[in-house]
């Protein structure tokens, strides 16, 4: 059954928009294209469906405006299932991430509770890296102890200087965001590594394209079983955030 | 009248009789001490920037020549020329619509300039850059009937280049607006009167004599926004319009130089508005010329004549 709806078909590209900011999940390479390794996920997809992508550089913030104004179908930046988004687009979850703290080198925390009384920052836009830290700002306050100063970045990079600059101290981002972070720039480092919202991740396509998703996701699981999503993810050092079937939407919420 | 001793200049006035025309000067001994102050402390900061070891200035230097970065300057000159441009037009019209006798037009035109210099410009460029959010088509209907006589999706009409320089000329086309109507207002209401009385009409006052007269009040202003519009393209980088900064950042995302990058768009914006500014006085020198000489940019012989050489302007015409 081809799910693809005509006028895609008939066009042949699927308008993207990314931020490129989460190197090495999405983020331009030395030559300035898109790469990372949703983009080279995707657009084996894409292939498989007889597609091909165009991306645009969009802001975090601005992704799920631009699918629902429809200037683009489908989003190449990491966004996870949340209950205010679920409404709004398709989910579409083939990884795993976690979340973790992204500190100057030499600062350890032993557990969330040390993070009580410092400054957070968090993605704009980015409601699960909110809410978690929403949620240890409540355990905080439950165990009297100081409240979390949680502040809001315009993307990771943003948030990454404002650490290097000691401007905040600690900034809560996707695990591989942070681990590529600390091994490029010597003077960060990573705490409660993989502590924070595990779950199942990925991207999301616009609602009104639900049969499109249901596309993609066969086409994806496909290449989990041949082995392609497995070199895929070799390819850019992530065997770890593997998942064994694609999931979108409920499917997602009944995984978790 | 007698001739001062000491005095370099001298001319001559009606009784024949000689005047000094330059007295003689202050000496301002404590003004060599601030100025030493000053440019210590400034070398000070220079040297704690030079020798920062955050700071890889080598890394700048690699990147300031970068085709990528020099493609990114281009477009961020073609903008905000282009946008200025634009936003003299609408400025011209608007400054004068709200200058008409006409109350409605008049209303028009105040409140176009009170709403698009109230609503700050990122915000202008976000509804822009998503105008397909309140109208996703744009097409032209029969009245009276369903038959359509076009429709196009404004994303095909509105890419995001577009959306930048829309937002840009708009927004700034209001300040305009206001300098128009601040040069129009300070031609004294006797010229308009003796334009008139000279049988021209309207278009030929204004295009003749209001604003030639009116341009040397319009231009420091006006200069001023075009270094405006140059720093606002930065703006357009949250939706996706490539510019210097939005080049910049497509680089640091990938290799994390980011302070580094930014001061490559830094250096490259101090290049450009100093090229801006100088173009300015150049202009306002040349629209200035046979009337009273406009004090445009401190000249070198100002900074003698402030630490004290005794040297001062010749005399201006008129004087």
């Amino acid at each position: 059954m081809d799910l693809v709806p005509p006028e895609i078909r008939d066009k042949g590209t699927v308008e993207g928009g990314s931020n490129f900011a989460g190197k090495p999940i999405d983020f331009y390479n030395d030559k300035h294209q898109p790469d990372g390794a949703m983009m080279d996920l995707l657009a084996e997809a894409a292939k498989r469906l007889g597609l091909q992508i165009h991306w645009t550089e969009i802001t975090y913030s601005g992704l799920i405006p631009a699918l629902q104004s429809g200037r683009i179908v489908l989003a190449g930046a990491q966004i996870s299932r949340t209950p205010e988004n679920s409404d709004v687009v398709n989910n579409f979850a083939f990884y795993q991430a976690s979340s973790s703290l992204l500190v100057q080198k030499g600062t350890d925390y032993t557990s969330a509770q040390d993070v009580c009384g410092t400054t957070v920052g968090v993605t704009a836009s980015s409601t699960l890296d909110q809410n978690t830290a929403k949620q240890i700002n409540e355990d905080c306050t439950k165990a009297g102890k100081r409240a979390v100063d949680i502040r809001t970045f315009n993307g990771p990079t943003a948030g990454v200087t404002a650490v290097r600059s000691g401007q905040i101290d600690s900034y809560l981002e996707s695990t591989t965001l942070i681990v590529t972070q600390v091994q490029e720039q010597p003077s960060l480092g990573v705490t409660l590594k993989a502590q924070f919202a595990k779950r199942l991740t990925g991207t999301v396509f616009a609602k009104s394209q639900l049969d499109l998703t249901k596309a993609f996701q066969a086409a994806m699981n496909q290449m989990v079983d041949d082995g392609t999503y497995g070199k895929i993810l070799d390819k850019w050092q992530l065997a770890d955030i593997a998942v064994p079937k694609v999931l979108i939407n409920e499917e997602i919420d009944a995984a978790s | 009248m007698t001739v001062s001793e000491g005095n370099r200049r001298v001319g001559r006035v009606d009784d024949g009789a000689a005047i000094p025309e330059t007295v003689a000067v202050k000496k301002h001994p404590g003004w060599w001490v601030a100025a030493a102050l000053v440019v210590a402390c400034l070398v000070l900061v220079g040297l704690s920037l030079a020798r920062n070891p955050r700071v890889s200035w080598g890394t700048v230097g690699h990147y300031l020549f970068d085709p990528y970065i020099l493609e990114g300057l281009r477009r961020t000159a073609v903008l905000a020329i282009l946008a200025t441009v634009l936003a003299v037009i609408i400025g011209l019209v608007f400054g004068f619509v709200r200058l008409s006798r006409n109350p409605v037009l008049r209303a028009v035109g105040a409140a176009y300039v009170w709403v698009f210099r109230s609503v700050p410009t990122l915000i202008q460029v976000l509804f822009w850059g998503n105008m397909a959010l309140f109208v996703p088509t744009i097409s032209l209907t029969v009245p009276g009937s369903d038959s359509r006589l076009f429709s196009v999706p404004m994303n095909d009409v509105l890419t995001p280049w577009l959306a930048s320089v829309a937002a840009l000329a708009v927004a700034n086309g209001a300040y305009f607006a206001e300098i128009v109507r601040a040069g129009v207002l300070s031609v004294n209401e006797n010229y308009h009167l003796a334009a008139s009385a000279l049988g021209l009409n309207w278009v030929q006052r204004q295009r003749k004599i209001v604003i030639p007269i009116s341009l040397r009040v319009m231009l420091p202003p006006g200069g001023n926004q075009f270094i405006t519009i140059l720093k606002e393209t930065t703006l357009v980088s949250v939706i996706g319009g490539a510019e210097i900064l939005n080049h910049a950042q497509t680089i640091y995302g990938n290799n994390f130089r980011v302070v580094e990058l930014l001061m490559v768009a830094a250096i490259w914006f101090l290049a450009v508005t100093s090229i801006a500014y100088l173009l300015q006085s150049w202009l306002e020198r040349r629209v200035g010329r046979g009337q009273t000489a406009v004090r445009t940019a401190p000249r070198w012989r100002d900074w003698r004549a402030a630490l004290g050489r005794g040297v001062t302007d010749p005399p201006e015409e008129g004087s």
